[in-house]
């Protein structure tokens, strides 16, 4: 009973508490903003379309080897009569997935205005990801690999194709995003360093994170 | 061995021949040399034979055989002692004695010879009485030095017995004595190793029921102690006082005589636990009251599961969360105002107010911001209460009720409670400096789509929710007060309308408000059926004032004719329902202005027809037929008299021959080319049928005209109807349709 340094803790009570990272996806209708988020979340997809109703929210905590990250997904709806409400969303968000369909032209021209729009609520205080979705659609494929590549070298962005509903890629690009967050492991670890240090006696900081890998929230 | 040595002597001797007795008693020479001649059958020869055949080599014959010749030293004749050995030897079977008397037969012979016969001689003869002297002086020997162990050692030793004895006795006693005292000693010992064991095993188990029914000093310490963080040893210290509880109750409840113990556990370990739970409440306390630094924090898995355990105290959790809730209110509230402010460090993400100039932008930034933290707060308190958020991306959020859903709910109400405030005061602001409706209506759009988003999170009684739902209100009624008084307006500076009797321009203005609130309401950010009696009003608001606003201006014209007044009507009317018709909501208003259409149309049909009955010269006709008492025939009226009829008729064919079947200039201030279409034909049918009337009239025998097919068959169409209606290019069938239906 007293021996609880060597038991297998049920929940790790020695991890501190997370930030949260705010993420938004951008794009036009039907790119597949909703099917990146099921994919990432519960990875499966939905064969029925059906257009996003507004805005919505939805979150995962992500274990990395060095560091473990909340992201704070928000999905927003491609509807033209919705894009309005956007910018505000952009306004808070330290990430953006501007998603097109790599079968749809168009949808990747409007990238540009997307990112304009990141770029003017943002600055360069953001971290911009340009995706490809629909990977899959190879045959239907209207805008090429290299062509996205070059727009996002241009625009100094991130690019990455993927496939929500082959679920190619999905993982990575989150993953990639976690990744690329500006130091926030230190940060998160400093915070709460100084005002837990009555609970954090014993953390050790990143080696916490397989126990609690389980969990899927 | 003498008795057995003379036995076997005699029964030798009779057995071969009384003679022998001599041979045997000869010298082993003699005896020898007379074998080899005697029968082999012969028992003393076999005997011989044996004896012969016997082996001394062996080492006690041999020893027995130096015993023997140490008797007969020199002096005296040993061999003697041989032969007689010899003559055992015989009768003996393998007796020591017969052995050597054979051995010594075949050896000392040449001894015998060289030593004095005399000696062997006297051996031979005093062989026994030797022997036995010999046994006599060792016995005798024997029996001296017994005398001697029993005169002195004997005694002695019994002495030495006796005393013995006679200590052993002591011993005894003594033992005895030491035996009985031992018992008791022992009997001592035994129930003491008894209660011993008992002792140990009451030991155990009381050493066991202590750590099964008290707290180490470790978890004590725990508990009460404020050096421990905590964490898993407070928790499983609190987990151990709970279940001890739990096992104490259980033993309580059984028939057991002394509960004093099982009190005494409870009502301690009842005060630990509260003040493990104190504890618990503290450090949330503390914990709550230092997460106003952050607007998105995560809970930490030791705050989830001290929250989770005191869920038992709902007391202490209201009070921490009360802590928890205030701690978050000034935090949202002095963030919100920040956002609105100061924005982000750098400039980024710039102050919402920045957008202050523009409506939409500065409240949908308010509004998206509120939802962003609402969005914070969720997550926090889902984690805060280990709820998981299962549902779909999209999929709509539903309040599941339950203890924690309770706890959530009400805490993201009072979380939310202060930013309302602000809220609604800018939002007010906002709506109010509005000038135009379209702004309005657009802020009380978005209001009431964050409201809806935010009620399924949050709740519809939610305090955010009810003030969405107010600033909601408020944004219509400023837009409904606007196009009232826009209205109003409409209606206090009136002019008569233009000659053209096309709709006004403040009709076309009007349309224009009309036409944007429509665009804004179609491409609504909420699904349809949420709006329309919404939009139903906004109709009613705008359209109504608009008509009546025409019917005023119309009454304005002093010269006003009915049918002016119909063709404006008309003009005005459809020009509102082609604003209206491209959406799908306004299909009833549309139909209701189609009702005002339809019911001007009649009044031009009517008109029209009158006066194309004026012109066609058969109306002095129609009048009579119409007017005429029942019993005179027309032909007698002045008016409808013969020559009259043929004038009237000759007036038609002319009027025919000028007739303009698609329209008429009297119908060109009517701006719809379909409704002057419509007009016209029904009342070209109506004259059609005004002149079926006349023809009827005049073929009627009652009304006594002379050559009635004369008189009309003089003049087109002579009286033939199916001949009119080609004329007028209407359909005879269509008649009744067109005229009584203006439908479109």
């Amino acid at each position: 009973m007293a021996t609880h340094s060597g038991t297998p803790a049920t929940a790790d009570f020695s991890s501190s508490p997370l930030k949260r990272t705010k993420i938004v996806l951008l794009g036009d209708q039907s790119v597949g903003k909703t099917s990146l988020i099921t994919r990432f979340m519960y990875d499966t997809f939905d064969n029925t379309y059906q257009a996003t109703i507004g805005i919505d929210f939805l979150s995962k905590t992500m274990y990395l080897e060095d560091r473990t990250v909340r992201l704070q997904l928000w999905d927003t709806a491609g509807q033209e009569r919705f894009r309005s409400l956007i910018p505000s969303y952009i306004r808070d968000s330290s990430v953006a997935i501007v998603v097109f369909d790599i079968t749809n032209r168009a949808s990747f021209l409007s990238t540009s205005k997307w990112i304009d729009d990141v770029r003017s609520e943002r600055g360069n205080d953001v971290i911009i990801v340009l995706v490809g979705n629909k990977a899959d659609l190879s045959d239907k494929r209207q805008v090429t690999h290299e062509e996205a590549t070059a727009k996002s070298t241009e625009l100094g962005i991130m690019f990455m194709e993927t496939s929500a509903k082959a679920g190619h890629n999905v993982k990575s690009l989150f993953k990639k995003i976690a990744m690329s967050l500006p130091g926030m492991e230190k940060d998160g670890a400093a915070a709460s360093g100084a005002e837990n240090q009555k609970i954090d006696v014993k953390t050790t900081g990143a080696s916490d994170v397989p126990d609690a890998s389980q969990c899927n929230c | 061995m003498q008795s057995s040595l003379s036995k076997s002597t005699v029964s030798a001797l009779p057995l071969p021949s009384p003679s022998s007795s001599s041979i045997s008693l000869a010298s082993p020479l003699q005896r020898g040399a007379a074998l080899p001649s005697s029968s082999a059958r012969n028992p003393i020869s076999l005997r011989l034979y044996k004896v012969l055949g016997t082996n001394f080599q062996d080492p006690t014959t041999r020893e027995a055989l130096e015993t023997l010749s140490s008797f007969y030293a020199p002096e005296i004749a040993t061999p003697g002692q041989t032969e007689v050995g010899d003559e055992d030897e015989d009768e003996g079977s393998d007796e020591e004695d017969g052995d050597e008397g054979s051995d010594a037969q075949p050896i000392p012979m040449p001894r015998n010879e060289k030593i004095d016969g005399d000696i062997a001689e006297k051996a031979r003869k005093l062989f026994r009485k030797n022997v036995e002297g010999r046994l006599l002086e060792g016995s005798y020997k024997f029996l001296q030095a017994f005398k001697e162990v029993d005169e002195q050692k004997l005694d002695v030793l019994q002495v030495h017995v006796k005393d013995m004895q006679g200590r052993c006795d002591e011993a005894q006693v003594k033992l005895q004595a030491t035996n009985e005292g031992c018992k008791y000693l022992l009997e001592r010992a035994g129930s003491l190793q008894m209660q011993r064991q008992n002792t140990i095993a009451r030991q155990s188990i009381i050493s066991a029921f202590l750590s099964r029914f008290t707290l180490t000093e470790a978890e004590t310490e725990a508990l009460t102690s404020r050096d421990v963080p905590v964490g898993r040893r407070v928790f499983d210290a609190m987990d151990k006082t709970a279940r001890i509880r739990e096992d104490c109750q259980v033993l309580l409840s059984g028939d057991g005589g002394d509960d004093q113990a099982g009190l005494d556990i409870m009502s301690m370990t009842a005060e630990r636990l509260e003040q493990g739970y104190q504890k618990l409440f503290r450090w949330c306390s503390f914990e709550f009251r230092q997460l106003a630094r952050d607007a998105h924090l995560d809970v930490a898995p030791v705050m989830s599961e001290a929250v989770r355990r005191l869920r038992q105290r709902p007391d202490l959790l209201a009070e921490a969360l009360k802590i928890l809730s205030s701690v978050r209110q000034a935090t949202l509230l002095s963030l919100f105002l920040e956002a609105l402010t100061r924005g982000g460090p750098g400039g980024l993400p710039r102050p919402i107010e920045l957008h202050a100039h523009d409506p939409m932008r500065y409240v949908g930034d308010m509004l998206a911001w509120v939802h962003q933290a609402m969005a914070g707060e969720r997550e926090f308190l889902d984690g805060l209460f280990g709820v998981k958020d299962g549902r779909m991306v999209g999929s709509i959020r539903e309040y599941k009720g339950g203890e924690v859903q309770e706890y959530i709910r009400a805490l993201m109400d009072e979380d939310l409670e202060k930013l309302c405030m602000p809220l609604k005061v800018r939002v007010q602001q906002t709506i109010k400096s509005q000038e135009g409706s379209i702004t309005s209506y657009k802020i009380a759009n978005l209001l009431q789509f964050y409201k809806v988003t935010v009620q399924g999170t949050v709740g519809a009684d939610a305090i955010l929710s009810q003030t969405l739902q107010e600033a909601t209100e408020i944004a219509y009624q400023v837009f409904f007060d606007t196009i009232e008084a826009q209205g109003r307006s409409l209606l206090r500076f009136l002019h008569p309308p233009e000659a053209d009797l096309s709709p006004p321009l403040a009709l076309r203005d009007t349309s224009q408000v009309l036409r944007d609130i429509m665009s804004v309401y179609d491409s609504s950010l909420l699904e349809a059926p949420a709006q329309d009696q919404m939009q139903a009003q906004i109709l009613d608001a705008i359209v109504d004032p608009a008509l009546e606003m025409c019917k005023r201006m119309f009454a304005m014209r002093r010269d006003g004719t009915k049918w002016d007044r119909a063709v404006f009507l008309i003009n005005c009317t459809v020009f509102l329902q082609t604003v209206l018709q491209p959406y799908e909501f306004t299909k009833t208003h549309v139909a209701s202005l189609e009702e005002e259409v339809n019911e001007s149309v009649q009044i031009l049909v009517d008109e029209h027809y009158a006066l194309l009955l004026q012109e066609s010269g058969l109306a002095p006709i129609i009048e009579s037929i119409n007017t005429k008492p029942a019993d005179r025939p027309l032909s007698h009226i002045a008016s409808a008299d013969s020559s009259s009829v043929t004038s009237a008729l000759s007036n038609f064919d002319a009027f025919l021959s000028t007739l303009d079947v698609i329209s008429s200039p009297r119908l060109t201030l009517l701006s719809v080319p379909r409704l002057v279409t419509k007009v016209h034909r029904a009342a070209l049918a109506r004259i059609g049928r005004a002149y079926g009337t006349v023809c009827e009239a005049v073929k009627k025998a009652e009304n006594r005209y002379e050559f009635a097919s004369t008189l009309l068959g003089s003049r087109r169409p002579f009286g033939q109807m199916s001949v009119l209606w080609q004329v007028l290019g209407v359909d005879e069938g269509g008649i009744d349709g067109v005229a009584d239906s203006v439908s479109v």
